[in-house]
């Protein structure tokens, strides 16, 4: 039964696209054959790999640095309430200014690279991530820290054993919605200043007001992420709460 | 010059200790408590609720160093804690937990021993959320040994366990007590533990907690199970006030 319900959810959705596609009958709400038939195009030329791998090594890179620095700040700010009071407010204009005016703010002063480009998706997600772990660092257990104290764990260990497995569940939630959010932001990024990635076929696509390729390389990609959270996201998180004890 | 054997680990005196509550209100937990540790000596913490003898140890721990007063220690010393709850890391295996804390010249060898003694050898993979609290306890003592401390403070290691499973703990304790040189304070509220494993039992006023009294345990006193109730009885008739049950 696991598998029968999504299943059929799927193919309900199919077949809904499909009778709108025929009923409204139009270039601009292509059916999933047509969609099927950009896409294969799309593989044939090797224009979907080349565009798909721009994207996705933009994503990798600055979801790493904006986890590793969002982690880091939230670190701090969740310890010290000094540098929490001074940051504070920092963080919530950089939680709110747009992120249009950051990429353009980037592009503007960095020109039209990839080192800009990364930049600005890494400056819109960092946030995010230490707003989250700031809360998860102020939950932190007492009692474990006085334990590593007293029997002089060093500061690799403290870390490594008693502060990062509490701050997992954190860690994962701001991945999670990391991933998303960036890859989203990757393609505007691409869209505004990039002349590879998928949102630079997006762009060439929505020129054209061609609907089909649109939709072909938002499904394409929607299914590599999907792959990457049943592949890389979900394994890791089973092995980092194997000693949870099972539901019932 | 020193003479083994009444060589003193530790000099304590705390002049005051005041806890300050979320709501601005002050608590005196400690006033005018001193102690001396004999090295290789057990001392035990007794008295009622309240009492500051947890602070105290807690202040021997190196946990706690805002108050008034002094330590004075003849060398560094080493600590092994066994807490009230048994603090283990939810997330490492039974084995990990006990090896992270290891001392760099606890070995293998030495490993297996413990987990030998203390009866652990079937939990070793288990995470600690599988064991019980009677389990639980012992693998925090199991750990503390493992440090290879010269200075075993001990919270109140036993409370809320069923009778025999304390009992067994207790013997435990006193076997790698005598087996290491080990300076050990505990904690506790019950006389008759206090009686078991105490050399010297030092009774806690209730608060501002001071030390009112220090009693000397004899072997003949712990002979069996009549004399530790003798003992208790004797104290309790001495002290009525420092007892809750």
């Amino acid at each position: 039964m696991r598998y029968v319900y999504p299943l059929f959810s799927i193919l309900g959705f199919l077949l809904i696209w499909t009778l709108a596609a025929y009923w409204v009958a139009d270039v601009l709400l292509p059916g999933p054959v047509e969609v099927w038939s950009a896409l294969y195009r799309e593989i044939a030329s090797g224009a979907l790999w080349h565009h798909m791998f721009a994207t996705l090594w933009r994503v990798l890179a600055s979801f790493i640095l904006a986890m590793v620095i969002g982690i880091a700040i939230g670190l701090v700010m969740g310890r010290s309430q000094l540098v929490n009071g001074l940051f504070d407010s920092w963080l919530i204009l950089f939680l709110n200014i747009p992120a249009l005016v950051i990429i353009f703010l980037c592009y503007i002063w960095g020109g039209l690279t990839e080192i800009a480009a990364i930049i600005a998706v890494v400056i819109n997600k960092v946030p995010n991530v230490a707003v989250t772990l700031r809360e998860g660092t102020r939950s932190l257990s007492v009692d474990l820290e006085e334990m590593g104290q007293s029997f002089r764990y060093t500061n690799l260990q403290k870390f490594q054993h008693i502060i990062l497995p509490q701050l997992q569940p954190f860690i994962v939630a701001a991945g999670r919605s990391g991933l998303s959010l960036i890859w989203k932001i990757v393609l505007v990024v691409e869209f505004i200043g990039r002349s590879d990635g998928v949102g630079f076929q997006l762009h060439t696509y929505f020129q054209l007001f061609d609907v089909a390729g649109i939709f072909a390389y938002s499904l394409a990609f929607i299914a590599v992420m999907l792959l990457i959270e049943i592949l890389m996201v979900q394994p890791w998180e089973r092995y980092a709460t194997r000693w949870r004890a099972e539901p019932a | 010059m020193q003479h083994v054997g009444v060589q003193s680990l530790l000099k304590v005196h705390v002049k005051n200790k005041t806890f300050v509550g979320a709501n601005g209100a002050k608590t005196q937990a400690l006033k005018d408590a001193s102690l001396t540790l004999r090295e290789n000596s057990f001392t035990v913490f007794f008295g009622p609720s309240g009492c500051g003898k947890s602070t105290l140890l807690r202040i021997l721990a190196g946990l706690d160093t805002d108050f008034e007063g002094d330590l004075h220690w003849a060398h560094a010393p080493k600590v092994g804690m066994v807490f009230q709850e048994p603090r283990l890391l939810p997330w490492r295996t039974v084995r990990e937990n006990i090896m992270l804390s290891a001392d760099p010249t606890f070995t293998e060898v030495d490993f297996q021993e413990l987990i030998e003694v203390i009866g652990l050898s079937e939990m070793l993979s288990h995470f600690p959320g599988e064991l019980s609290l009677g389990l639980s306890r012992r693998v925090a003592i199991a750990r503390a040994f493992a440090s290879k401390p010269n200075l075993l403070l001990l919270d109140e290691p036993f409370v809320s366990l069923d009778a025999p499973t304390a009992a067994r703990l207790r013997q435990l304790v006193r076997t790698l007590w005598v087996d290491n040189p080990i300076t050990a304070v505990m904690v506790t509220h019950d006389m008759r533990e206090a009686v078991e494993l105490g050399e010297e039992v030092l009774l806690f006023t209730a608060r501002p907690g001071s030390i009112h009294e220090r009693l000397q345990i004899l072997p003949t006193d712990r002979a069996d199970e009549a004399a530790i109730e003798a003992k208790r009885a004797e104290v309790k008739s001495r002290y009525p006030h420092l007892f809750e049950e």
